[in-house]
């Protein structure tokens, strides 16, 4: 098997009061508890979990948005926890990220053209016609055409702006791209639309994709593997089909029980608790 | 009276046919909002029932009105909209023709309602059950230490652990599902027959989800409530509802009982909701859509609605605004081809 794309050892982030001369040991949460993980080229891993897991700090931490406090991250053959600061603005070129929300993630204020170009001037020398050419062949890729370009973002539907998002993820050419909840804020009509143009950008491209949701359907639509996170713990990891049907762990069995389903079922309620609590009657 | 010393649960409703056990009807209800292009429809003729002991589920895309039906229920319209035609009936009263003032005695107590983020329809600088008995000394003129008492009771209704210490908490101390509990408790307070639920559990993680639904579920069927439940989850749906009303850009295109709806839809839109639907398959094969987006009020066509995103649409037939028509009993369909075309649902 080739080289992975991302391996991640030991990864742990905590957060509170630093220990001191007077308290050594301050009370401290621990949100990402020595996760460890690998990420094959062309490969999607699902990260999933409750809200407060701490699946998007996992996120943001193999990009380095955040410090870790121990571990290491092994992006494209390059420790990114042990590269001086400097340095990580040559990497962010190849690893980018799309958020939740859209309408938060781009800047209101800028064309479409101008957001998914902006990364070519901070890692490339093209001229700004050269940007712009660039910029819409992107936009094109991703299902838009030349006059969303001139558009705000607010003259744009959510799934529209996710592909925008995507297009300026996707400029620079990355070889691994975090997706933090990339189509949570979007309709189940047009989340579809987003999941396909994801798929096919990953075959034609070769991208990796760590792939952050708390849908579970989702996740099996498009990982490879599955890991499953609770209170900052890597509680099981696997090929996603053997997850989905043989889940190890209590708790992934939990959150697979809870998947509405899909067939309307018997559904009328007919009893009560064993006993009412608290109640004259 | 509290909530459990309601009247048993009736027989279920036949809410089609509805007739006298509707909690909820709305007839040609229609609503225009003030805009930049003058006033204009969003929702356009809803005829809605909602009868007593049946959840009926409303769903769409972002943009199809199902939220500001439910707020045209409620009275809760903002000062931008206003009905311009129909009525909404609840529970015998006439709640399109009634004053703010009216309608104060109204909510709460005929019909109450729950939100999607319950963290920002409570106050935080109240303690949850002060919020909670303010209604009862409001509508019933309950001192503050009677409401408090029967408000534990009501946290013990919805299955909030250690009720009579968590009333004294402040909504920071709440989990979201937690909050939501506090929300139904509030809901129910003064007994109401006709809940309206707008996208309950969307914010929340899936195992509380189901928590939160089987709560709802199980308190409609101890009170006989009749609920509305507005959701774009159309998983949740088919979990919970007995009927669905499925809106577009404003109009019911389909309703029906929801096995029916599921199984052999009759409008392109309810069949490409449904095949853009997640559901736990293999990955690979690409999911459905629906190409473009919910057209904005102003440019709702005149011909119908759905068909610029239609993969069904003929010229002849579908260039004319086509009206709901009944296709079997209880069954109504907003397509003109509906019986022409075979339509793709789910599989049992």
């Amino acid at each position: 098997m080739s080289e992975p794309t991302l391996s991640v050892r030991g990864l742990t982030k905590t957060y509170g009061a630093r220990p001191t001369l007077l308290r050594r040991d301050p009370h401290r949460l621990t949100a990402v508890d020595e996760v460890g993980f690998e990420i094959a080229p062309g490969q999607t891993l699902g990260l999933v979990g409750e809200s407060g897991a701490g699946k998007s700090t996992v996120g943001r931490l193999v990009l380095r948005l955040i410090e870790p406090d121990a571990g290491t991250i092994d992006l494209l053959g390059t420790d990114l926890a042990a590269l001086p600061r400097g340095d990580l603005r040559r990497m962010r070129a190849r690893a980018t990220m799309i958020f939740q929300d859209p309408y938060t993630s781009l800047n209101p204020r800028m064309l479409i053209k101008d957001a998914v170009a902006e990364p070519l001037i901070m890692h490339t020398d093209d001229s700004r016609r050269v940007r712009h050419a660039k910029a819409l062949d992107m936009v094109r890729r991703v299902g838009l055409t030349a006059a969303h370009m001139e558009r705000y973002p607010y003259e744009m539907s959510g799934g529209q702006l996710q592909r925008v998002a995507i297009a300026r993820a996707l400029i620079t050419d990355p070889a691994f791209i975090v997706c933090d909840e990339p189509v949570a804020a979007l309709d189940v009509s047009t989340q579809a639309q987003v999941i396909n143009l994801l798929n096919d950008l990953q075959q034609e491209r070769g991208i990796s994709y760590l792939f952050i949701s708390h849908d579970l359907r989702l996740v099996r639509l498009i990982a490879d593997e599955v890991a499953v996170m609770r209170r900052g713990r890597l509680l099981e990891k696997g090929p996603a089909v053997r997850l989905f049907d043989a889940p190890e762990h209590a708790y992934t069995r939990e959150l697979l029980a809870a998947i509405p389903g899909r067939t309307p079922r018997a559904r009328r309620f007919t009893g009560g608790r064993s006993e009412p609590v608290g109640h004259e009657r | 009276m509290s909530a459990l010393e309601t009247v048993p649960p009736p027989a279920a409703a036949d809410g089609a046919d509805g007739a006298d056990d509707a909690v909820l009807r709305t007839t040609d209800l229609t609503v225009e909002v003030s805009t930049e292009h003058g006033w204009v429809t969003i929702v356009d003729g809803v005829d809605l029932t909602v009868g007593r002991n049946e959840i009926v589920g409303l769903v769409g895309e972002s943009g199809s009105g199902k939220t500001v039906t439910s707020l045209s229920v409620m009275g809760l319209l903002p000062k931008n909209a206003r009905i311009s035609r129909g009525t909404v009936d609840v529970m015998g009263s006439r709640i399109s023709a009634l004053k703010e003032r009216q309608l104060a005695d109204v909510r709460g107590v005929k019909a109450a309602m729950i939100f999607q983020e319950p963290r920002r329809c409570l106050n935080p600088a109240f303690t949850v059950g002060d919020q909670v008995a303010e209604s009862l000394r409001r509508h019933r003129g309950w001192s503050r230490k009677r409401a408090m008492q029967h408000t534990v009771e009501l946290f013990e209704l919805v299955e909030i652990p250690d009720a009579a210490r968590r009333v004294r908490q402040y909504p920071h101390e709440f989990s979201g599902g937690m909050c939501q509990r506090v929300m139904l408790a509030m809901a129910l307070a003064c007994d109401p027959m006709l809940l309206i639920a707008d996208e309950p559990t969307t914010a929340l993680d899936v195992t509380v989800q189901r928590q939160v639904l089987e709560l709802i579920r199980r308190l409609q069927g101890e009170l006989g409530l009749g609920v509305l439940l507005i959701t774009h989850d159309l998983g949740v749906v088919a979990e919970m509802c007995d009927r669905v009303a499925v809106m577009y850009a404003g109009q019911v295109v389909e309703q029906g009982a929801a096995d029916a709806l599921f199984h052999d839809p009759s409008h392109p839109y309810t069949s490409a909701l449904l095949q853009s639907m997640l559901e736990p398959t293999r990955r690979g094969e690409p999911l459905g859509f629906i190409p473009g987006v919910v057209p904005p009020p102003h440019e709702f066509p005149p011909t119908c609605r759905f068909q610029a995103r239609c993969a069904h649409a003929v010229d002849e037939q579908c260039r004319r605004p086509v009206a709901l028509r009944e296709l079997s009993a209880h069954h109504l369909s907003r397509c003109e081809r509906a019986g022409e075309i075979d339509l793709p649902g789910v599989t049992p």
